[in-house]
Formats: structure tokens, sequence, C-alpha cells
């Protein structure tokens, strides 16, 4: 049986030829394919890395709801398992990029499991230093700055 | 590059939901783009265990909540470890007066019950309240205001008296979904009642907790009642009021006078049972709605219940077999006898059979193939078979024995659907 395939286009021009269905867990894709039929999609805010991502990701999603029937309990426990990998595989400027890319797209399921990836590493670090370290946040409070939100936060107890 | 900051504030507000709110408060120390941002979430997130000490967790929850942009919540979650059995909770009473939350989720990690402060019922705005290791004290009576109230939890609760649950019950006019999960009680809690006249959904698990000395009763008066799921090994849950608008219910039940309780569910629609004994049910009452039935197979009786339930169900279309526990031995002197008389729902209404977990046993078969020969209007029949043996090739040729083993033995006529899984 052939299926309705799409072409969704990165921000450097390369064209992704995709299956309807897996593209369709977009909802933005979703509706651009029933007003704009037959068009290719030119997805500019997004790289071909991210992209090639996002779309494993839609392809392992959409295979596991197809064939997914009796046994769903044992599959979305696995399709679980394969999430954490898939975020935890990539490293962190990118998978801003693909939270970035999910909450674009408007993928829910996708924009889950960036946003849990990222509050885990959030949670993983001992103070506010490591929080800027890793993600590269700069601190643009003064010193004084810094003690007057300190002093502000003192709870009576 | 910092990516991270230039996310909008939903984005950052909805990652920040995920942390406990003390790392969320923490995070406004990062840069000038965090400063305020936690004081706009949705979801506060407060453990005890990211604290030091128990008045420094009491301290800083009331912090947040005061410092908090919009006082309207999503929901709060408050998980409290009990250094001392009197310390409670204490929420200021002023925050809560201009707190507006949609859900509170109240749980102590201490096998101590700390009582309920009575400014919890002040909430106007609360739609789901989870209660968990406390104890419900009696007496607040009409300082109990929770009119917006549908979803009440109550898990491992201790109720002084018999009036404690009755009395918070009696204020919340909106509820919909009630759940206790291990009723603990005090000695002199004998009845808890549960009459509830716009109740819609009932779950009743674990009663009673099996460390009890002594039994505690809970009587159900919920007209309206849907949906009833109750695991009850001590006859503890009972109704006189006959549920007339019941759709559904799971009945786990491991005592042998179930009549008084299935009673009261006659009028249900899909009903999954579990329950030891075979007499379970007077021959002339009739289950005259009931559309779906599901068996559990742990039990060693459950063919005998089977029977019963049959013959009691004349419109009956959609049969199950499937083991949901594993409670029960098996006795191999009881077997499986043929009844006296085919349920009158093989020849009108029967037309879907399926059994999970299928071993292929000596009465398990003779039970498949009278059910197979009897029910003239089948149309689907599904068997998932349990072929333990390493083997794909052996498993393959011992199912298609049992497939035809099955055929021969009830004269299988094809008009009918029958898969193997």
């Amino acid at each position: 049986m052939s299926k309705k395939m799409i072409v969704l286009k990165s921000s450097e021009g390369v064209s992704f030829v995709v299956e309807e269905a897996v593209a369709r867990q977009s909802k933005i894709i979703s509706f651009l394919v029933e007003e704009f039929p037959d068009r290719e999609l030119p997805l500019t805010n997004m790289t071909s890395e991210i992209l090639r991502k996002t779309i494993e990701y839609c392809k392992k999603h959409v295979v596991e709801d197809d064939g997914g029937g009796d046994s769903s309990s044992s599959s979305s426990g696995d399709l679980k398992e394969w999430d954490v990998k898939f975020v935890a595989e990539i490293d962190q400027p990118r998978l801003m990029d693909l939270l970035m890319a999910a909450n674009y797209l408007d993928i829910p399921s996708l924009l889950d499991v960036t946003c849990q990836k990222v509050a885990d590493t959030i949670a993983a670090c001992n103070d506010e230093k490591e929080i800027r370290a890793t993600f590269n946040i700069e601190n643009d409070f003064t010193e004084e700055e810094v003690e007057a939100i300190r002093m502000e936060n003192q709870y009576p107890i | 590059m910092d990516i991270i900051s230039e996310l909008p504030d939903d984005l950052l507000l909805r990652i920040l939901s995920l942390v406990h709110t003390k790392t969320a408060f923490d995070a406004q120390l990062l840069s000038k783009r965090w400063r305020n941002l936690w004081k706009k979430l949705p979801t506060l997130y407060h453990d005890y265990t990211s604290h030091r000490t128990q008045s420094q967790f009491l301290a800083f929850m009331n912090k947040t909540l005061e410092l908090l942009e919009s006082p309207v919540l999503e929901s709060l979650y408050l998980r409290i470890v009990p250094t001392e059995p009197s310390s409670g909770v204490m929420l200021r009473r002023y925050l809560l007066a201009k707190l507006q939350v949609r859900e509170l989720n109240f749980v102590s990690i201490s096998p101590i019950a700390l009582q309920v402060k009575k400014g919890i019922y002040q909430l106007q705005t609360l739609v789901i309240l989870r209660i968990e290791c406390f104890s419900l004290e009696d007496g607040y009576g009409n300082q109990i205001r929770l009119q917006s109230l549908k979803v009440l939890q109550l898990r491992c609760v201790r109720y002084s008296s018999d009036a404690s649950l009755s009395n918070l019950l009696s204020s919340l006019p909106s509820l919909e979904d009630l759940l206790l999960d291990r009723c603990l009680s005090d000695k002199s809690t004998r009845t808890l009642s549960i009459a509830v006249p716009c109740l819609q959904r009932l779950t009743v698990l674990r009663c009673p907790d099996y460390c009890e000395s002594h039994l505690m009763r809970l009587n159900v008066n919920a007209p309206s009642l849907k949906y009833l799921n109750v695991e009850d090994h001590w006859r503890n849950v009972y109704s006189e009021e006959k549920m007339e608008e019941l759709v559904e219910a799971d009945v786990n039940v491991s005592y042998i006078d179930t009549e008084k309780l299935l009673l009261a569910i006659i009028s249900v629609q899909r009903l999954s049972l579990c329950v030891v004994t075979s007499k379970i049910l007077r021959v002339n009452v009739i289950f005259n709605q009931l559309v779906r039935l599901e068996i559990c197979t742990c039990q060693q009786e459950w063919w005998n219940v089977l029977e019963n339930v049959l013959l009691s169900s004349p419109k009956l279309c959609i049969l199950k077999f499937h083991q949901k526990h594993f409670f029960g031995t098996t006795d191999p002197t009881v077997r499986w006898k043929e009844p006296s008389s085919v349920p009158v729902c093989f020849a009108s209404h029967l037309e879907t059979f399926e059994w999970r977990g299928y071993e292929g046993t000596e009465d398990e078969k003779k039970l498949a193939s009278y059910i197979l020969r009897n029910a003239g209007r089948l149309k689907t029949v599904t068997i998932y078979p349990v072929i333990t043996n390493p083997d794909i090739r052996t498993r393959r040729i011992l199912k298609s024995h049992m497939i035809n083993e099955l055929v021969r033995l009830s004269g299988w006529s094809f008009t009918c659907k029958l898969v193997f899984k």
C-alpha cells in the first residue's frame, strides 16, 4: 500500500520526504497539510539536524501508535524508555533547539519529554552557579543586587 | 550561547513547574531574566525533604505563597514529614483566605497521622483535594465550606469518630468523585457513612487496612452513582439502597456473603467480578441491564460464579475471562460442570467472547467448547493462550494443537470469527 508523502524543507534548503501520518503529529503541519495540499512546507527556522531529530521522534511514535493495538501497555512502556534514551543522547544546546522545535511545530509529547529533560538537568545541579555553568547563563547581577535578593528572601522562621 | 534564557515565559514556567518549588525559587539568582519568573508558577510543589528543618520548610512555604504575583494556582502539593505528632501543617490563615487554588495535594509521609487543620476547609476555589496519611477530626461541622469540590481522595486517612467522614462529606455539595484507600480508624469508629446524593464515582481500595484490629463498616448511600470500584476483604462495604443509575462496577471481594452488595448493584450495565464464593445470588435475582461481564479467573470457584451470573443475565452481549489478581490457589478437586440449563443470553444476545490466559486444561477446554457450542449468536471469539515453552516452533505447534482440539470439541461451525492470539 502506498502511503501519502509530504516534503518538509529545513532552513538550509534540504528536503525531507516524510509519510504524512508521521508529520501530522505536529498540529501545525497537520493544519498546513489541509490548507495547502501537494506543497512542500518550508520550515525556515529549523536546521536539517533538528528537523531530522524531530522526524526520528515522530516516526518512532507513529509506528508504535499503529501497531500498538492489543499490547498497548507494554509498548507504551517501551516507548517511554525509548524517549528517555532519545533525549539522553542529545547534548544540551541541541536539546534546547529540539524543545523549541517541539514548541514551534506543536508536538505536545515531544515538548513534554524535552521540558522534563531540562527540568531534570536543573534539578541535578547543586546551586545556581552550577545551573549557570550548565546552560551558559550569564550572571547580569551586581554583587549588591545578589545580596539584596538574598536579604529579601530570608523568610521569617 | 545562553539559549534557555531566550525561551518565552510559558516554556520556562513549564520547565520550572517540573522541579521542586525550592529549586524554582532559587533560580531567581541566575540572572535578571529569571528574577521574577517563579512568582507566576501555576503549580507549587513543596516538599519537606528539600529543606533542613520542619520550621524552615513551613516558613519557606508561607513566604512563597505570600510573594506569589497571582494568588490563583492550578495546583499546590505539600509533602511533609512531621517531626512531632502535634506539629501539623501551618499555612498562615491570611494566606489561605487570599489563596485561590484549584487542586490541593496534602501528603504526609509519616505513619503518624497528623490532623487536617480546619483552614484547608475554607478554600472556596478548590476542585480537587487529595489527603494522605492525615487524621480527620470531626467537630468542624459548619466551618467546612468547599462549594466547588468535585474530587476527594483520602489515602491512609485515620477517622477519629463515626462522624468525621460524614461531617466532611455533608459539606461538599458538588462532590462527584470519591476515593477511599486504606481507611484507618480509632477504636471508637465503627461505621463510616458515605451519603452523597450527587456522587457519581466511588472507589474503595484496600479496605480495611490489614493491621487494623477491629472491623469498620462503610455504609454507602449514593443514589446517583454511575461507577463503583470496590476492593473489600472483610465485608466492610455495604449499601441498603439500590444504585439504580449504575453503569459500571468493578467488584473484588474475598468474603462469602456477597449477595447484599450485588443486590445493590443489580442495575449495572458493565460488571467486572472477582469473588471467592460460587453462591453469590439468589435464583430469582436478575441482572436485567447487564451487557458486559468480565470474570477474574484467580479464584478457584470462578466458573461456578460465572454460571451463576450467566444464568441471571439474559441480555449479556460481551463475556470476558482474565486473571486480574493472583489471590487464589487452584484445588484440583473443584471441577467444572455443565450448567443444568443453557443461559438465556447464549441464544439471544452473546456476540463477543474473550479469554485471556487460556491454558487448555481439561476443565478449560470443556468450558470453552461449551460456550462455543451453545452460544449461537457469537460473532467474535478471541483466545489468548498461555504457552510457556521457550522454543518458538514448539509454541506454534502447541498453539495449533490447542486450536484444533477446541474446534473438534466444540463442533465449530465457522459462522463466527475465532482468533487465537
